[in-house]
């Protein structure tokens, strides 16, 4: 049969479904200590890949370098510095969590890319920085296109490869969930496709949809009908949530020894 | 020859019915309620009912049509037939736009200014629009009825056919629907990829409709089917209900081995109609028409006519059902997604397009006796 394409589009079958669930099956928070905006159920995440070459670096090295690459919401757009975009929030939690280690996140952001776009440049971009860990965040402009859905898959695992070959960890994230933007774009198949990728490619893929899902429509976060004046403090909040939980998923997926010197969230 | 059953096929209508109610429910986005619907428990889903049922009741219509008033004038007929979903179809893009330039306008948060992408379309609508009407732009939820028209299309150009040459036809249409893996054949979308619902594809299952619907309400002799075919296709559906039902629950708890799963949906695509799909729509099917008389007393139930009614008006119900889905959705944006405004909004909607069908069916039968649509 249609290989990939089939593959895929299993999970778009269960797509609808799958929405429902992080909220109907909510377990009790792992992440108690976090702030109240930025706290999921932890069924939101349910995997357990391991970050190899990351945990490597920081046990034997004492230091770690991620590099992120996504689109306009990387950026941090709407935000009310660069201070404030998630990767610069991940660099100050993971600093603040893993004292004394070298921790940097470097944005490789650029606007409006497809994650083809995105692929072409990891290279010179992303992978020259040597990183440990990349972070991958797309699917957005991919959706908004309707970029062909097997293409997007083959893209994913052709730049999670050449990630891997640089001997570095991959986690992909997803695109975001706004009520008023679903309707319009049909992000399933691609987080379908992305959760694809991350099975056979054995990453992680960070939920950003179901966990802004919960955000949103637990009231926890308020993105919609925000006045004007108020919303470089919503895109602040927003993105230092993500950057506690993304640190959170990476902290976790590391594996650390039970005796490395962590702090708590906070 | 015996004489073709006379009437319509009170089944036809209830299941067709049936199907535009799970195709309303699935396209509100997030809807809880879908996890009620066919596609959590078969391997195939409202659209394979649809187009299944779509193709019976095209023969149903037309082949009576072509053998009392001539194969021209139902070829006519076809075509008139299709321009109404052409005109349905721009309809409900039309619907689309303004909800895109609603949401552009009222959208407006620098958080999400990628997606608000969506609204380019409105900056060079020359291109957008012209690629609606080529039909090659299906947005979201919106690629049933361009297939539906290619399909009636290719039924209006091979209909003089059908009477002579009905079985070279089916071997065809199975020929390139295994072509289709092998060569990729597609129609091109906009801006990229191909159709949701590839034509090439699906064709098969509507040609398998037009036999079938062909056989038995215009020849008048249904097509023979050995007892244990029926058998087979219970052992089926009993084999096959466990499983989907474990992917579809088993995935929360994350228990569905992924090698399993992905071994099991090489056979289940959905744009080019899988072979499992295929298999599990004429499996419900044989097992309906064999469990369910023609005649079942609870065919005559209201709530039972009540679905029916939606089946016989189903372009109308069908638009409808999309349009009330988007009203569905906002109400949620609205006042929230909570599990009883999903309740409350789903049960609107049905009792909407029911009372609708109702109203469709009255009007209908102040004018003149029709024969019901195709």
């Amino acid at each position: 049969m249609a290989g990939r394409g089939a593959k895929i589009r299993f999970w778009l079958s269960l797509g609808v479904a799958m929405l429902a669930a992080p909220l109907a099956f909510a377990q009790t928070a792992p992440n108690a200590a976090m702030p109240e905006a930025c706290r999921v159920p932890g069924s939101v995440f349910v995997t357990d890949v391991k970050l190899v070459h990351s945990a490597d670096r920081v046990v034997a090295e004492k230091r770690l370098t991620i590099v992120a690459i996504g689109s306009s919401s990387t950026m941090g757009m709407g935000a009310s510095s660069a201070e404030a975009a998630w990767p610069a929030r991940l660099e100050a939690d993971l600093r603040r969590r893993l004292p004394g280690l070298q921790i940097d996140v470097v944005n490789r952001a650029r606007p409006r890319e497809t994650a083809d776009q995105m692929a072409k440049r990891l290279r010179k971009d992303v992978l020259s920085l040597k990183p440990d860990l990349v972070v991958w965040e797309t699917g957005t402009a991919d959706a908004v296109r309707s970029i062909d859905i097997d293409q997007f898959g083959t893209t994913l695992e052709d730049g999670i490869a050449a990630i891997a070959a640089a001997k570095a960890d991959t986690m992909l994230v997803t695109p975001q969930y706004a009520r008023d933007t679903v309707r319009l774009i049909g992000f399933q198949p691609y987080i379908d496709a992305m959760n694809q990728a991350g099975l056979r490619r054995d990453v992680l893929v960070f939920p950003r949809y179901e966990t802004m899902r919960h955000w949103i429509e637990s009231g926890q976060m308020k993105l919609e009908n925000v006045p004007r004046e108020d919303m470089t403090k919503v895109a602040d909040l927003l993105y230092d949530c993500l950057g506690r939980q993304i640190a959170r998923v990476v902290l976790r997926a590391m594996h650390l020894p039970k005796d490395f010197p962590s702090a708590p969230p906070r | 020859m015996s004489a073709p059953a006379k009437g319509r096929d009170q089944r036809l209508d209830f299941f067709r019915g049936l199907g535009l109610l799970f195709i309303f429910i699935n396209h509100i986005p997030d809807n809880a309620f879908s996890f009620l619907t066919l596609a959590n428990f078969l391997f195939c889903d409202a659209a394979e009912i649809f187009v299944f049922l779509s193709g019976y009741a095209a023969a149903l219509v037309f082949g009576r049509r072509a053998r009392a008033d001539g194969t021209a004038y139902a070829m006519a007929n076809v075509l008139a037939r299709v321009w109404t979903l052409y005109v349905a179809h721009i309809f409900l893009f039309v619907i689309y736009t303004a909800q895109v330039a609603w949401t552009a306008q009222n959208f407006d948060n620098p958080l999400f200014i990628e997606e608000m992408q969506i609204a380019a379309f409105l900056d060079r609508p020359h291109v957008a629009i012209v690629q609606a009407l080529l039909l090659a732009h299906q947005p979201l939820f919106m690629n049933i009825l361009p297939l539906y028209i290619a399909l009636l299309l290719g039924f209006a150009l091979v209909l003089p056919l059908i009477p002579r040459f009905g079985r070279y036809l089916l071997v065809l249409s199975a020929a390139v629907y295994v072509g289709v893996p092998i060569f990729d054949w597609n129609l091109p979308g906009y801006p990229d990829g191909g159709w949701f619902f590839n034509p090439f594809a699906w064709q098969f299952l509507f040609a398998l409709g037009i036999f079938c619907g062909w056989r038995s309400a215009v020849d008048g002799e249904p097509v023979g089917v050995p007892k244990w075919v029926f058998w087979a296709a219970a052992i089926f559906l009993a084999a096959t209900v466990p499983v989907r039902t474990w992917i579809t629950v088993g995935y929360y708890f994350d228990s569905v081995p992924i090698a399993f799963a992905e071994a099991i949906y090489q056979f289940a695509d959905k744009t080019n109609e899988g072979p499992l799909r295929l298999l599990s729509i004429l499996a419900l099917c044989a097992v309906v028409v064999w469990r369910v008389p023609r005649d079942a007393a609870w065919l005559n139930l209201r709530w039972a006519r009540a679905i029916t009614r939606c089946g016989t008006n189903s372009l109308a119900i069908f638009c409808l059902g999309i349009f009330l889905s988007v009203l569905g959705h906002a109400a949620l944006v609205e006042y929230g997604a909570s599990i009883a405004n999903q309740a409350v909004v789903t049960a609107a909607g049905c009792f909407i397009l029911l009372a609708l069908a109702k109203l469709f069916s009255w009007y209908k039968a102040q004018g003149k006796p029709r024969r019901g649509e195709g």
